[in-house]
């Protein structure tokens, strides 16, 4: 059984974790490979980047902003007399108002650079008597000489029917070539200007005849930005991209180098063979890639931002950058390295060689990149799917960051979701790692991680329960919703909920306990307690309640009270409807038996093994408040307090009955009177009982139910010592019985 | 593996013996069904002291013996034990208890020896003191004091093979496994196998040597275990083995065995 030779005690296995990470690091960071990727890379690669972005983006500019129009006349004199117009009428607009007509391409560049992108028109104006060509204005465009002709020639003041004084009234005909944008725009601006001159002509004379200006059309235009999320499909949606591709690049060669590299230099029989376990070898590797993973990220981001200020450009591409938004995004990216070096360890751990290695990563890349690449289009929303989906997530969620438009649920559900993948892709390194496969070779290693262990075994391994919450976690997300989606009665809809409940919390856990030969009455602690452990469960299960809502409420503000009575008043017509039996089993006894099934039954029992009783207690029971934190699609946050206390008294109660049973009707209990509480409430009301108005308990209340807490206390405290004998302790010396870390198979 | 059959293993051989290895078979599932049997049923014992020569051809099942002997492999079926301490009760310990150098010379490349060294002491729970006293001890009697601080990926191979013998000593095991310690060296490095394995007797080790070098083998071992097909063919002294098989030299006799069992029937013998 070799199973039991991976175990090291726990309180060791932190401090030789970090020891043998220094040692990795020493060893990846003198490899000059690493530091170029490290440091070189994103010294040289963003500076240059930002060098050609700019200069492309620039000469763009000077080239649009500047049309050179060339243009020719007759004589010397006619060129005289157009410069003299089209400076009249360019005033004139000036005056009007300042905002010139905008290209579309123009008004991208202006969006990237934060530059008006007004145009400036350059004519060049020469004559033909200059030129002293024989050839005619047509030649001169036809034969691209000149973008325009224009040929003036005096109005006869007798064809208009009255005499003035000055010069003589023009008539401009210009010339144009078909096809060429250069002379379509020159012939735009041109009669823009001439328009200009002649309106500003008719209002002075509408003036001096005290005549009214105004026209029997008038227009205003006003230009509207589009309002959508992402229409600025400009830098920013790349960053999360490019950061996320930085950080793969970074942890893929020190993955390889402390996994297949270390088999092909044949090192690894040095690591196998020490009386160290395999996991303590894992987690070491891992805390190196980790680490080389974030200094890259570092370097880029530090490069990254060191090349946008340089440019002045960081305004225009970040906007506001807050410290929530950096830390934000810190999180975010830890989160995402940690998930992807456990990937790449969990690959790079069934390969040989360097070559091969390289040959399992390179499809992984292209992988990755698909959904990254995706993850760009502009209106891509995340939702509860993509929010679960990896890496996707966290480039969508990187963006939205970015773009200061988060949902913090989603940020919420993005950052445990890659977190319990990253723990799976950890316990399946841990499996392939070291195991007989690696040593003799790939062949087989991936039937291997899907085979059965032989043996049967008491309690799931750490690495079957964490599996299995990162599957539930995902589902929960996803499956969650699916009943209210229903167009079903509200009836159906609950008792659908109560399904998904049994499908999450028992289907699953037990199906995986099933494949990996947890003794299923032992893996979920299903076993009859003694029979005090009943009557602590009763008291507590009658008596909690009390002390929960006060909680919750304590925590409320107004303000969110006020949010939540709008939201539940939707549900309170609805509710009323339906029977008293299907609320009471949809929204207590079916999720109160199924999460103690899953949260204690499986979880805390299966952690309860490697570590000490209330760091399983604990832990078991923060994850217990962060599901309810989730629901549906909104984020209760003052959920997390009451519901974490909950599952330490649920904890507790399992810790020391050794059963979940107790748990499941306590839980039960507490749930059913909260349902009853609210049912009959307006009969309670006069009690001074108000669940909808959040209004406090009356202090009887709470007196009247401390009694039979503390008594429940008593009898879960006296009884402590004769808790079933599962030969659980803290000194570790026995619980190498449930290490079982590799389940050799 | 019964408690009966190491019983009976355990009157057969005596009680004082180091290495205990009983009934030891290891069988891999092919991906077609079949099943290949590597070790077959394979008993010996190797006393304090004694170099012990484990045999055979490439594919003997020399190495999968090994590896079942250290605990990194589980057993189809049998036991190994070493000072009383099963493998199968006990691998932590069992592990601390035997130093293992392998085939392959595997160094750190960006490491020097001195830090290689302290990080194997350290998986094995040296105390910092007594590393680097070992170290220094180690450096004179291997001989690699003049690159102790230069990095390992810049030396030749005899001098990984230098350090990786002094890195299975670090931990001053009872009981020492070599496999195939003598490949890819010269003349002179496996000279230096030879000093070492004078150097591991006289400190009273248990030795167990695999290798298909048999002409090596006369010179480095007290006694032999020849394997072919997984299963123990003969096993005793050179003088024993001699008188069984009316051979002179062990070059001799396993050309003899590989004529006449092309298909390993013969019993373990001994």
């Amino acid at each position: 059984m070799s199973d039991k030779s991976q175990y090291v005690p726990s309180r060791e296995s932190s401090s030789r974790t970090w020891r043998l990470a220094t040692k990795e690091l020493r060893e990846i960071l003198r490899d000059r490979r690493t530091v170029i990727t490290l440091v070189l890379m994103p010294l040289l690669v963003y500076p240059l980047l930002g060098v050609i972005l700019r200069k492309g983006l620039l000469n763009n500019l000077t080239h649009l902003q500047k049309v050179e129009v060339h243009v020719c006349l007759e004589t010397k004199e006619d060129s005289r007399k157009f410069a003299a117009e089209m400076i009249r009428g360019e005033q004139i607009l000036d005056a009007q108002d300042g905002t010139a007509e905008e290209t579309p391409e123009v008004s991208a560049a202006a969006d990237v650079l934060g530059t008006s992108g007004a145009q400036e028109f350059d004519f060049v104006v020469f004559s033909l008597d200059e030129l002293k060509t024989d050839s005619s204005l047509e030649q001169q465009v036809t034969e691209r000489y000149a973008d325009i002709a224009v040929r003036l020639t005096p109005v006869d003041d007798v064809e208009r029917g009255f005499r003035r004084r000055g010069p003589p009234f023009l008539n401009w005909q210009i010339l144009r070539r078909d096809g060429s944008a250069l002379s379509d725009r020159g012939y735009k601006e041109i009669t823009k200007r001439l328009d200009a001159v002649n309106e500003r002509y008719v209002d002075r004379l509408l003036e001096r005849k005290q005549l009214s200006s105004v026209r029997p059309a008038t227009v205003s235009t006003q230009v509207l930005s589009s309002n959508e999320a992402g229409s600025g499909s400009s830098l920013i949606t790349f960053i999360p991209l490019v950061l996320v591709l930085m950080t793969m690049t970074g942890a893929v060669y020190p993955a390889i180098d402390l996994t297949a590299g270390e088999r092909e230099r044949g090192t690894m029989e040095i690591l196998v063979a020490a009386p160290v376990s395999r996991m303590t070898l894992l987690a070491g590797k891992f805390v190196a890639v980790l680490t080389v993973a974030l200094l890259t990220t570092t370097m880029n981001l530090i490069s990254m931002f060191a090349t946008l200020f340089a440019l002045g450009l960081e305004g225009t591409v970040l906007g506001n950058v807050g410290p929530t938004m950096v830390v934000q995004v810190i999180v975010l990216m830890v989160v995402f390295a940690a998930f992807f070096s456990a990937v790449l360890l969990s690959i790079t751990s069934v390969a040989r060689s360097f070559k091969e290695a390289q040959a399992y990563l390179v499809p992984l890349m292209l992988i990755s990149l698909t959904p990254g690449v995706f993850s760009l289009m502009p209106n891509l929303q995340i939702n509860g799917i993509l929010a679960v989906t990896p890496l996707v997530n966290t480039v969508l969620m990187g963006r939205d960051l970015l773009q200061g438009d988060v949902n913090l649920l989603m940020f919420a559900i993005v950052l445990i979701s890659t977190a319990l993948y990253g723990v799976l892709a950890l316990a399946i390194a841990a499996r392939i790692f070291g195991s007989d496969a690696v040593l003799y070779g790939s062949g087989g290693t991936l039937t291997e991680l899907f085979k059965r262990p032989q043996e049967t075994i008491d309690v799931a391994s750490i690495q079957t329960s964490m599996s299995c919450l990162a599957i539930v976690f995902s589902l929960f997300i996803v499956a969650g919703s699916i009943p209210s989606r229903l167009n079903v009665s509200l009836s159906i809809q609950l008792l659908a909920a109560g399904l998904v409940s049994l499908f999450l919390f028992v289907l699953i856990p037990a199906c995986l306990a099933v494949f990996s030969r947890v003794h299923l009455l032992g893996g979920f602690s299903l076993r009859l307690p003694k029979w005090w452990f009943w009557l602590a469960a009763v008291l507590l299960g009658g008596s909690l309640w009390p002390y929960i809502y006060e909680l919750e409420i304590s925590i409320l503000t107004d303000g969110r009270i006020e949010e939540l009575k709008q939201i539940y008043e939707r549900f309170e017509g609805n509710l009323k409807a339906v029977p008293l039996w299907i609320k009471l089993v949809s929204l207590a006894v079916a999720p109160a038996a199924c999460e103690e099934f899953f949260f204690r039954g499986f979880f805390q029992n299966s952690i309860r093994v490697r570590t000490s009783a209330t760091m399983s207690i604990l832990s078991s029971a923060v994850l217990f408040g962060l599901f309810h934190v989730i629901v549906k699609d909104a984020l209760f946050f003052e959920r997390l307090l009451p519901s974490t206390l909950m599952g330490i008294v649920l904890g507790i109660v399992f810790e020391r009955s050794g059963s979940v049973l107790p748990g499941m009707l306590l839980h039960v209990m507490h749930n059913g009177l909260l349902i009853i509480v609210s049912e009959f409430e307006s009969e309670l009301t006069q009690l001074g009982i108000g669940i909808s108005d959040r209004q406090h308990l009356p202090a009887s209340v709470l007196i009247g139910a401390a009694m039979p807490i503390a008594v429940a206390v008593m009898l879960l405290t006296r009884t402590g010592l004769e808790r079933p004998d599962q030969g659980r302790d803290d000194d570790g010396d026995d619980s190498h019985d449930y290490a079982e870390w590799n389940s050799e198979s | 593996m019964t408690q009966d059959a190491r019983l009976d293993f355990s009157d057969q051989c005596g009680s004082s013996s180091l290495i205990t290895v009983s009934r030891l078979t290891k069988q891999f599932p092919l991906s077609d069904g079949s099943v290949v049997t590597a070790v077959d049923d394979v008993s010996f014992t190797v006393e304090q002291g004694e170099v012990f020569g484990l045999l055979g051809p490439n594919g003997a099942g020399k190495t999968t013996t090994l590896r079942m002997i250290l605990g990194l492999l589980q057993p189809s079926s049998g036991d190994s034990s070493i000072d009383g301490v099963s493998v199968a009760d006990n691998p932590d310990q069992i592990k601390r208890l035997i130093g293992f150098v392998s085939t392959s010379v595997g160094v750190y490349q960006w490491l020097t020896p001195r830090e290689m060294l302290s990080f194997v002491a350290d998986l094995y729970d040296v105390s910092p003191p007594d590393r680097a006293e070992r170290i220094e001890r180690l450096a004179d009697v291997l001989d690699f004091r003049e690159y102790i601080d230069r990095r390992c990926g810049v030396l030749s191979t005899g001098q990984k093979q230098r350090v990786n013998l002094a890195r299975a000593l670090m931990h001053d095991p009872p009981v020492m496994l070599l496999d195939e310690p003598t490949r890819g060296l010269d003349v002179v490095g496996s000279q230096v196998v030879f000093e070492y394995l004078q150097l591991l007797r006289s400190q009273r080790k248990a030795v167990i040597i695999c290798t298909h070098r048999l002409d090596e083998a006369e010179r480095f071992a007290d006694r032999f275990g020849l394997l072919h097909h997984g299963r123990l063919q003969h096993y005793g002294t050179l003088v024993e083995l001699q008188s069984v098989t009316h051979e002179q030299t062990l070059t001799q006799m396993f050309v003899n065995l590989l004529k006449n069992n092309p298909e390993a029937t013969t019993c373990p013998g001994g």
